[in-house]
């Protein structure tokens, strides 16, 4: 069996002449796309490749900022290290409960606002606003603010909040109450944010839906539970692992809280994980076991974000 | 054709303009590294830049410029530049970052407080061969001062105020309280504080810091001693007793508990009647509660008479690249005029020994604070890595105070002895 010849192509192709080569990629629209790219390349090779490479070379040094030139060489010692430490743990699991409680939480309380908002037929824009503000406000207005209200005998939350058989106690300075202190805070903080996540997820709903669903005799709430979720799908994973993300990075709130105590007062109590690389890196200058916490920080992230990809494939 | 062409032109435009950016932030790094570097100014190259990096609030980065005001005529071959931070918060988390990237200042203010962790780094010059050289008569400073800067008998520092520590009780309260005479021991303490404590107020502030907590260390016969005597009987009798006002005599209040950010918010707003305090309650209280009138008495003893003395100081970085010039900054620094200045505008009693009566003139109910303090003042002497200590400290305490969960004074000043004390 002889070889089929293609005849369509000649066997020897001529090769292109230099000048054609660079008229060609000149002309190209890839090239001038590279040429977009390369200063925000740039840019990003300094200011976020370069240091993060620098920081990954630390966490396996014991350096401090304070005396660089004195930097040596320990393996993985710090990552060891902070296996072993238990405050590690500790702020660990404050970011693992703030994310099994805060998230959902707040994800549902957005999704209930945006519903009955989506169907507010005047002022939508000012109520939107409204619920919207504690995001773009300052973390230290809002905590501060948030810590006049739960104080020990005037503040009006703690106060209503003795009626439903709660101590009477500044809920930020109890070890058993910050946590749940600075939940609420986070919650309060976010849930405006994911409301308008949910308001365009619900505006992109085609109306025939609900009208063929209402047509089959479904009630407002099978409408939303067969019709609203589902539909939302999409959007509810965005909310909750950017919630999520979002927790995981947890600083400005504890940072407001401390004042001028330690981070993760009281007792470390509201500690985060990220508040644990701070106070490693910048309050105890110790850059080396910093970096190593934060490799691990972002180790997490990682993970979840890849968690995140492959739940959105699988579900969309 | 024309398209591509714009297209080109616009990836020109936008490459030089992060080219121009680029260029622009290096020229502001160079100029701040200069800075800090102490590097010749372009066109005199004879004048030599100090940077002098510290902390201030409105009225003391006024007095930061008038200690170096007229500097120009004395030494025509400064010039000064000052790199001031809204807190101290600011200050320390910058300083640290400038160093690692070789531009830090020639010269910081800071407290003796937070210096042990910079000298044993390596980072402060010693100043002793420096001060011959420009001349500075260093007998001037009040003597005490010096033990919160010297290690290894070289002197890190030169103090430019003078602070210790005291008790303020609020008078109205005392009087009130039933009790005439005013405490000298630390049981009197206790019983002046169940006498004043009602309903709404307690009768001592318990703040939970370095500071408050090693006035009942020292008032025990104990010391930090740099990392040498974390867990030393008397110091783990101070913080039981530390502990006990809150826990055993329910006496005490900490700030936090009111959402307060320090003591003497807590004291100005009377919810707590006694606090163990500084100087600088004088100049808080008049701005806070101007009708409220205060007893500063010296620290009672517990079993020993002691006090904190302590300042905040200048030094010399050793990277400084001028070093001679930048202590001749300092000497200008601590002249008498800028001493005075400084007594009259912030309310800082002076580093200057000879012009302290001058403070006491205008606050007469401070004499006996420092005089006890000539007499047993002594330095916070805490280990070297000082913050961190802190933290571990201050934790354990409240875990202690608020989480009762077992842990003891003597438990965790051994856990901290082995984490942090010197080997």
């Amino acid at each position: 069996m002889t070889p089929k010849l293609d005849t369509r192509r000649p066997m020897i192709q001529p090769k292109p002449s230099l000048h054609s080569r660079l008229g060609r990629l000149g002309s190209s629209s890839t090239f001038v796309g590279y040429l977009f790219v390369a200063p925000i390349l740039i840019l990003m090779g300094i200011w976020f490749y370069y240091p993060l490479l620098q920081s990954f070379m630390y966490s396996f040094q014991d350096i401090s900022f304070l005396n660089p030139d004195a930097a040596k060489f320990i393996g993985f010692s710090n990552y060891i290290e902070i296996v072993k430490d238990k405050d590690f743990w500790t702020a660990l699991s404050h970011s693992a409960l703030l994310t099994v409680v805060a998230v959902p939480l707040q994800a549902l309380i957005a999704l209930v606002i945006a519903v009955n908002l989506n169907k507010v037929r005047r002022l939508k824009g000012v109520f939107r606003t409204l619920y919207y503000m504690p995001y773009i406000t300052s973390t230290i207005a809002v905590t501060t603010v948030f810590m006049y209200l739960f104080m020990q005998h005037d503040g009006i939350a703690t106060k209503a909040l003795t009626w439903l058989g709660f101590r009477d106690v500044s809920w930020y300075a109890d070890v058993k109450l910050a946590l749940p202190f600075l939940m609420i805070l986070t919650i309060w903080t976010y849930v405006g944010f994911y409301m308008v996540v949910y308001l365009g997820g619900l505006q992109t709903i085609p109306n025939d839906i609900y009208e063929a669903g209402r047509v089959d005799g479904a009630n407002g709430w099978q409408q939303f539970w067969k019709l609203t979720v589902p539909m939302l799908k999409p959007v509810t994973f965005l909310v909750i692992m950017s919630g999520i993300i979002n927790v995981m990075q947890l600083f400005d709130q504890p940072y407001a809280l401390a004042r001028n105590g330690s981070l993760g007062s009281p007792a470390g109590a509201t500690s985060t994980i990220v508040t644990y690389f701070y106070s490693q890196a910048f309050s105890y200058n110790r850059a080396g076991y910093g970096s190593a916490a934060a490799f691990i920080i972002f180790a997490i992230i990682i993970a979840l974000s890849m968690l995140q990809k492959r739940f959105v494939r699988e579900e969309i | 054709m024309r398209k591509k062409a714009f297209l080109l032109l616009c990836s020109l435009m936008l490459m030089l303009t992060a080219a121009g950016c680029g260029s622009k932030s290096t020229d502001g790094g160079t100029d701040s590294a200069s800075g800090g570097a102490g590097e010749a100014s372009g066109e005199k190259k004879e004048t030599v830049e100090v940077t002098m990096a510290y902390w201030a609030n409105a009225s003391e980065q006024k007095n930061f410029e008038y200690m170096v005001n007229g500097l120009e005529k004395e030494y025509p071959n400064i010039k000064v530049k000052m790199q001031m931070y809204p807190t101290s918060d600011e200050f320390w988390k910058a300083i640290p970052s400038a160093i690692a990237a070789g531009v830090g200042p020639d010269i910081i203010a800071m407290s003796d407080e937070g210096n042990y962790e910079y000298i044993k780094k390596g980072v402060l010059a010693p100043l002793d061969e420096l001060i011959t050289k420009v001349g500075f008569e260093k007998d001037r400073i009040t003597s005490s001062l010096y033990k919160g800067w010297t290690d290894d008998n070289k002197l890190y520092g030169i103090p430019y105020d003078s602070s210790t520590s005291m008790l303020a009780i609020n008078k109205a309260m005392f009087e009130k309280s039933g009790i005439t005479k005013t405490p000298e021991t630390m049981d009197e303490v206790v019983e002046l504080a169940k006498a004043m404590t009602t309903k709404d107020v307690k009768g001592i502030i318990g703040s939970i810091d370095p500071f408050h907590i090693t006035q009942y260390v020292h008032a025990f016969g104990g010391d930090w001693g740099y990392g040498k005597t974390i867990n030393s009987k008397e110091n783990i009798a101070g913080v039981q007793f530390f502990v006990d006002l809150f826990l055993k005599h329910g006496v005490a209040i900490a700030p936090i508990e009111v959402g307060a950010p320090w003591d003497g918010e807590v004291f100005s707003q009377e919810k707590g009647a006694m606090s163990t305090a500084g100087p600088w309650y004088v100049g808080h209280l008049k701005e806070a509660n101007p009708n409220m009138q205060m007893i500063a008495l010296p620290m009672p003893k517990g079993t020993v008479e002691a006090q904190s003395a302590y300042s905040h100081g200048l030094s010399i970085l050793e990277g400084s690249k001028h070093k001679e010039e930048a202590m001749q900054v300092i000497k200008y620094a601590l002249r008498d005029e800028a001493q005075l200045n400084a007594i009259e505008e912030v309310g800082y009693s002076p580093a200057v020994s000879s012009l302290l009566p001058k403070y006491l003139e205008k606050n007469p109910e401070l004499k006996p604070v420092f005089d006890n303090m000539e007499k047993v003042g002594m330095p916070f002497a805490y280990p070297e890595q000082t913050k961190a200590f802190h933290a571990d400290l201050l934790k354990g305490v409240e875990e202690i105070i608020f989480k009762k969960d077992g842990l003891t004074v003597e438990k965790l000043l051994n856990d901290l002895q082995s984490k942090y004390g010197e080997k």
